[in-house]
């Protein structure tokens, strides 16, 4: 016994409280023992035998666990009896060690302690040295390797003082943020000022880490976690708004007052889940049975929309009567017919020749295409609607007020670096920067000159 | 201010750094945001030349990009009459707040050194370039002769 308790004492001002513990009650002890990880060293998973390519970098693995209880009658007679414990030893490896430390207690007959530490620590060294790192038997070891070493590094990196590369300020690492996916972290600060930022420059999608190069994107609940609540919901909408209108099969409420997502049924009808409105695709209004009833309409509202155009009040009584919706709908077809046998390039190319040209100039241009023909086309082209509506009731009323009609010249110019994104159509203003063009909402890659994508643009090559 | 804090930390590891490429950097002391530089590029036919360019940064600065503009003129595709430059880097739509300067002026001195004329700011010049390539380089090395600065003797 007393000797025992020499060893015991020896061992306790070798060792720190964090590394060995021992309950003189039960005579049983318990020892954690590091094993310090080289560098560069990686884990993987053996698959059958054959070495898996998937090889995981890591710093740190867990403590090995060595148990032992102390029978009466040790050192002089009997051994320790004891228990080695892993997460990440296979079981080969296991049965080695244990067999190893009964060799070490055959052979030294005494205190043996910390014989076995060392032969311990030693043998983590030895099974860690391999040039291509550890092999691993199955994906539950691997995982808990992972975890712990994830949490080892987060440890270590919260408990020291982090210099934030954006605010370049050193504050505590509890304050920071970290970005799961590419592990950059940053003080929630500035990952804060940076989300809102983002958010209220119009963020639709996900936003992106802070890092130059990252691809990665940081977390929605994160960024949720980060922004105030009315900010983030408005954020979280628009990002499924655009989701879903990648979807096909949908479109959107008529009624001005709801415009939820609602559902294409078959027969050119729609269902709005929201407040229930069910209406024919083709005009808006509240369904009204197969489609050839709409059709017969429109082609009837068609007719005389075209003819009586030459009127310019009777064209009004038109548009009192149908709606604006409507005769745009009209205009649109319309226009479609005069211009549509042209590629989109060569739609941009004529309203940007029509714009540049002098008064002279134009005046050709609007006795071949009929002047409000031709100005609602080019204000169209901007996206805005309600503008290029205007722009085209002003010229057809134009002999009479000369005055009005300068009004929708004055807009086009402002339109003038306006185009629709080719792909989405979505109006795109242009404020400066080459012709090489991304579009935030369907992130196509387009060429401002030319308006095709930007694989098919020869502007330049 | 974040912006101030971090830029003057920046200009002080710059000027540490000592970059061959960008020099004689004057900073208002009682503006921080706006400095100005000496580029030195150091390929044909820009390397016989030196350009100055104004690096302003916004309030909102790492937030918001800083915007670069060349004061010496430069017979460059991707720089405009006005002295102005596409520089994807710097852009508000990939501009990422832990991208530091000298980066950015990296970025810049490696577009001067080498045009990307498939993304032109001036279509005459990209088409030289690529079209009669010999023809450019001479008029690039006339121009440069005639207005850039001159070098640092260093």
């Amino acid at each position: 016994m007393e000797a025992q308790n020499e060893e015991i004492l020896v061992l306790q001002s070798i060792f720190t409280d964090q590394e060995f513990q021992w309950n003189d009650h039960k005579r049983k002890g318990l020892f954690w023992l590091e094993v310090s990880v080289p560098s560069d060293f990686s884990v993987f998973l053996s698959v059958h035998g054959a070495e898996s390519l998937l090889k995981h970098s890591i710093d740190y693995l867990s403590p090995l666990t060595l148990e032992f209880v102390l029978p009466r009658d040790y050192p002089e007679i009997s051994a320790p009896q004891f228990e080695v414990k892993c997460g990440w030893m296979s079981p080969d490896l296991s049965a080695s060690v244990v067999e190893g430390l009964l060799e070490i207690w055959k052979r030294d007959q005494g205190p043996i302690l910390f014989a076995w530490t060392t032969f311990l620590k030693e043998l983590g060294f030895s099974h860690l040295d391999g040039d291509n790192g550890m092999e691993v038997e199955t994906q539950s070891i691997l995982t808990g390797i992972l975890a712990y070493d994830q949490d080892q590094k987060t440890k270590i990196f919260r408990d020291g003082i982090q210099t934030c590369q954006i605010c370049f300020i050193d504050t505590c690492g509890w304050d920071f943020v970290t970005i799961s996916g590419c592990q950059h972290a940053y003080c929630s600060d500035c990952l804060t000022h940076y989300c809102v930022g983002k958010i209220e420059d119009g963020a639709m999608s996900s936003i992106p880490c802070p890092f130059p190069d990252c691809t990665h994107s940081m977390e929605t609940q994160v960024v949720k976690k980060l922004t105030p609540s009315s900010l983030y919901e408005a954020y979280d909408a628009k990002c499924l708004n655009l989701f879903l209108r990648t979807i096909s099969g949908t479109t959107w409420c008529p009624r001005v007052n709801c415009q939820y997502l609602a559902e294409v049924l078959e027969d050119q009808c729609g269902q709005c889940p929201d407040c229930g409105f069910v209406f024919c695709l083709t005009c808006g209004k509240a369904f009204h049975g197969p489609s050839s009833i709409c059709e017969k309409d429109k082609e009837q509202a068609e007719t005389v929309v075209t003819q009586q155009m030459s009127e310019p009040q009777s064209f009004q009584r038109i548009l009192q009567k149908k709606g604006r919706m409507e005769v745009r709908r009209h205009l649109d077809r319309i226009v479609g017919t005069m211009f549509g046998y042209m590629s989109l390039a060569e739609q941009s190319q004529l309203v940007r020749i029509y714009l540049d040209a002098d008064e002279e100039k134009k005046k050709t241009y609007d006795d071949f295409f009929g002047r409000p023909f031709i100005t609602y086309f080019s204000l169209s082209k901007s996206g805005n609607f309600p503008i290029a509506y205007k722009g085209f009731l002003l010229a057809f009323q134009g002999d009479r007020n000369e005055e009005d009609l300068l009004e929708p010249y004055k807009l086009i110019s402002a339109f003038a670096n306006m185009s629709p994104c080719p792909v989405c159509f979505i109006p795109i203003e242009k404020t400066g920067g080459c012709h090489h063009m991304h579009c935030s909402i369907c992130g196509a890659h387009f060429c401002w000159d030319c308006l095709n994508l930007m694989r098919n643009c020869i502007c330049y090559s | 201010m974040a912006a101030t804090r971090r830029l003057q930390k920046e200009l002080q590891d710059i000027r540490k750094a000592g970059p061959k490429s960008f020099r004689d950097i004057q900073v208002d002391e009682q503006n921080i945001l706006q400095w100005q530089g000496l580029l030195v590029p150091d390929s044909p036919p820009y390397a016989k030349g030196a350009f100055r360019i104004d690096i302003q940064f916004p309030a909102e600065y790492p937030f918001k990009p800083p915007r670069i503009a060349f004061k010496t003129r430069i017979y460059h595709p991707n720089v405009d009459e006005k002295g102005q430059v596409c520089l994807p880097i710097v852009s508000a739509e990939n501009w990422k707040p832990a991208t530091k300067t000298d980066q950015v002026i990296q970025a810049l001195v490696s577009l001067i050194n080498q045009p990307e004329p498939d993304h032109p700011l001036r279509g005459d010049l990209a088409e030289e370039y690529v079209k009669d390539r010999k023809k450019f380089m001479k008029n690039a090395e006339d121009f440069t002769k005639k207005y850039s600065e001159k070098r640092p003797s260093d």
